[in-house]
């Protein structure tokens, strides 16, 4: 009986049931589409959960530091609340991932580009580049040397810059993949498996468009989806219609469909996207309402970085004058 | 059962009545124990809550109170008796069970339903009254079992 | 408005044939600049076209930029950009048209501007960067091309002033003073022969 794991997660899913509460719904999003400036959409924003952040920017093109700042606080407060900072750990480790990016593309062009680092991961940023040039440090991942050798090693045979974001990606996924199995997150491990088919069917779908052929998809492809890979490189020679009839008896259907639909409409990408994010974000809503475990809180974490992801639609497209109409369209649905 | 000795029915009437109080007792601190993390949760953010959970979080500590009752009704029966034969106490024994098991059972459950209830008292404050009966469903075999050892250890004749 | 020479014969045959050379000089400018005018007018066509175009999809490249900043973490999108593949260059050649020297710059793209990894990014930044991309030699055309019309304006502003200062300050000075020599040589010989009679009267009356 797994009653005494479960029930660890009670604290933390009661907390989690007050702030699901604050989360910023449609409405309070539309009313941010609606306002007249940028100034009063985060007017808007300050009367909500995020007041403290918004009091302490200097004005609305600050609106990076607000989602960053948030981001941040709802990462260590959920590491204060579940008995298992590993949980927590997983979202982290694309942040340390970015970072090694960013210390390997500065280390190869010789430049200092210290600003594009994202201080939220597992190793402190200013540490990485050190992680990549394989000084042994205390806290590190024993992992991420592999990971920053083998980066290096892919850029040094190709010189290709790109071959770094390849070999990192794959490992991100795979790596976390491997964390949330070893963790026993059942269900974590499902969504990581969607969110890797998602990934791969956008890469297919982008590489088709730019024309390119079967190295520069396969370059691209995730491990860890339910999607074969063969399946996908197949795909990439064929007519939109027959990719679509593809993917019409997989769970990714609507998505592919109305995705490529609107691309062929010339309606960009972005549908596509946008109807990924909703694909997970429902994978994620159909087990929230779980009262013990950790999918509340894996759903927790998800809707915020999803509404953080709505608040720079928002206050972009404000600040750059896009719209009403065409901000809404972008916005992503949430997980409450 | 003579090597148990003389009082080897007195013996068994009292593991009975322990049973009850121990599995019981159990049952109740479990499913209060995951009824309080929710509320705790919850009223560490908001703690205007507090008179709604309260009634929940309260609700699966019925069943150690249930079991410690059964314990104190053996233990009323069995003043002024001079023996207890083994057959009346494994009598007693087996009365017991009832109250003692549902209570260990219902009692975890209902930490999980009331811990439940709460979730719905968060996002529609409106439903508390409903939120209420759920848990207060698993109350009504915590209930039966302790209707039946009640009955069950009148039954038993000295 | 006369210029300060004297009023002799020898004067005013080189005043006459500085006026002739004035009026061809001005014929000349004036053709020069209406030719400038007419190349600058078709120039202009052509940079209004070109620039209309090209501000059409930068519009749209902007549009697909915006909405790849908005999807992802700013941060994220800056390393996806942050080692570009793709290296350009820019040749300037020199181009003369009507005393006018103007660049002409060649660009040669080398290498993929798609610099990242798919899985970590939007592709409306594929979107944004391929209509850079595509724009970027026109755009580098309208540069050559607007300073090349820059360059016109000026020559044609120049040329301008040159007609005016002919027209207008030049050619009326020189012709007053030619008419004015002219008059002081006819006074002089009306006076010579007046002289001339008074003195053949007083001779006569001895």
């Amino acid at each position: 009986m797994s009653i005494s794991h479960d029930s660890r997660y009670a604290y933390a899913v009661g907390r989690i049931r007050v702030l699901e509460t604050r989360l910023l719904d449609m409405s309070k999003l539309g009313r941010m589409v609606e306002a007249k400036s940028a100034d009063e959409a985060l007017r808007i924003l300050g009367e909500t959960e995020y007041a403290d952040l918004v009091s302490r920017a200097a004005g609305p093109q600050d609106y990076a530091a607000v989602t960053a700042g948030e981001i941040t606080r709802v990462y260590s407060l959920m590491k204060k609340l579940l008995p298992d900072e590993a949980l927590v750990d997983l979202f982290l480790i694309k942040y340390d991932i970015h970072n090694m990016k960013v210390a390997l593309k500065a280390q190869f062009q010789g430049q200092n580009f210290e600003h594009l680092f994202i201080d939220a991961g597992l190793v402190p940023a200013k540490l990485m580049p050190y992680v990549c040039q394989q000084e042994k440090l205390q806290g590190v991942p024993p992992e991420y040397y592999a990971f920053a050798s083998a980066a290096a090693l892919a850029y040094e045979e190709s010189k290709d810059p790109k071959v770094i974001d390849l070999v990192l990606d794959r490992m991100q996924y795979s790596h976390t993949a491997a964390m949330a199995e070893k963790h026993g997150y059942a269900f974590l491990a499902r969504f990581l498996a969607s969110q890797a088919d998602l990934a791969n069917i956008r890469s297919l779908v982008r590489t088709k468009r730019l024309g390119r052929g079967r190295d520069y998809l396969a370059g691209n492809l995730l491990p860890g989806g339910t999607v074969p890979q063969a399946v996908l490189l197949e795909a990439l020679t064929e007519e939109w219609t027959a990719i679509i009839a593809r993917f019409s008896s997989s769970p990714y259907q609507a998505v592919v469909e109305q995705g490529i639909n609107a691309l062929l409409e010339s309606r960009g990408l972005t549908m596509l996207e946008k109807l990924s994010d909703g694909f997970l974000a429902e994978l994620s809503r159909s087990v929230r309402f779980q009262a013990f475990g950790p999918e509340p809180v894996l759903n927790y974490i998800l809707a915020k970085e999803n509404e953080v992801r709505n608040i720079r639609i928002v206050m972009l497209g404000k600040l750059n004058g896009v719209p009403n109409e065409e901000i809404r369209e972008r916005l992503r649905e949430g997980y409450a | 059962m003579e090597w148990l000795g003389i009082n080897a029915g007195l013996g068994l009437a009292i593991l009975g009545a322990a049973l009850a109080v121990f599995l019981g007792g159990t049952g109740s601190s479990i499913g209060v124990g995951i009824a309080g993390q929710t509320s705790a949760g919850i009223m560490s953010e908001d703690p205007e809550k507090f008179g709604k959970l309260l009634l929940l979080q309260a609700l699966p500590g019925t069943q150690g109170v249930y079991g410690l009752l059964i314990g104190f009704w053996i233990l009323i029966r069995l003043t002024g008796v001079e023996v207890v034969t083994v057959d009346q106490g494994w009598q007693l024994l087996f009365a017991c069970l009832p109250a003692a098991i549902n209570g260990l059972m219902s009692g975890i459950w209902q930490g999980k339903v009331s811990a439940a209830a709460m979730n719905i008292i968060v996002k529609h404050p409106d439903a508390s009254g409903k939120a209420l009966i759920l848990p207060a469903m698993v109350e009504t075999y915590a209930i039966f079992g302790l209707l039946a050892s009640l009955l069950l250890t009148n039954r038993v004749v000295f | 408005m006369n210029i300060r020479v004297n009023p002799t014969r020898m004067e005013l045959l080189r005043l006459k044939k500085r006026v002739r050379v004035a009026k061809r000089g001005h014929k000349l400018l004036k053709d020069k600049r209406d030719e400038l005018m007419k190349s600058f007018m078709s120039l202009l066509r052509n940079v209004k076209r070109l620039r209309l175009t090209v501000e059409q999809k930068l519009r749209l490249g902007y549009q697909s930029f915006l909405i790849a900043r908005a999807v992802m973490t700013p941060e994220m999108l800056d390393e996806a950009i942050m080692f570009p593949k793709q290296r350009i260059e820019l040749e300037v050649a020199e181009k003369r048209m009507m005393s006018v020297t103007a660049p002409v710059f060649r660009l040669r793209q080398e290498g993929d501007v798609y610099a990242y990894g798919m899985a970590s990014t939007s592709g409306e930044l594929d979107m944004a960067l391929g209509i850079f991309a595509e724009l970027l030699p026109t755009l580098i055309e309208l540069a050559g091309i607007e300073r090349a019309l820059e360059l016109l304006a000026e020559e044609i502003e120049r040329t301008r002033r040159r007609v005016n200062a002919l027209e207008y300050v030049l050619i009326p000075t020189l012709e007053a003073t030619v008419k004015s020599i002219s008059m002081k040589l006819s006074e002089q010989e009306r006076g010579a022969i007046s002289r001339l009679m008074k003195i053949k009267d007083v001779v006569r009356a001895k």
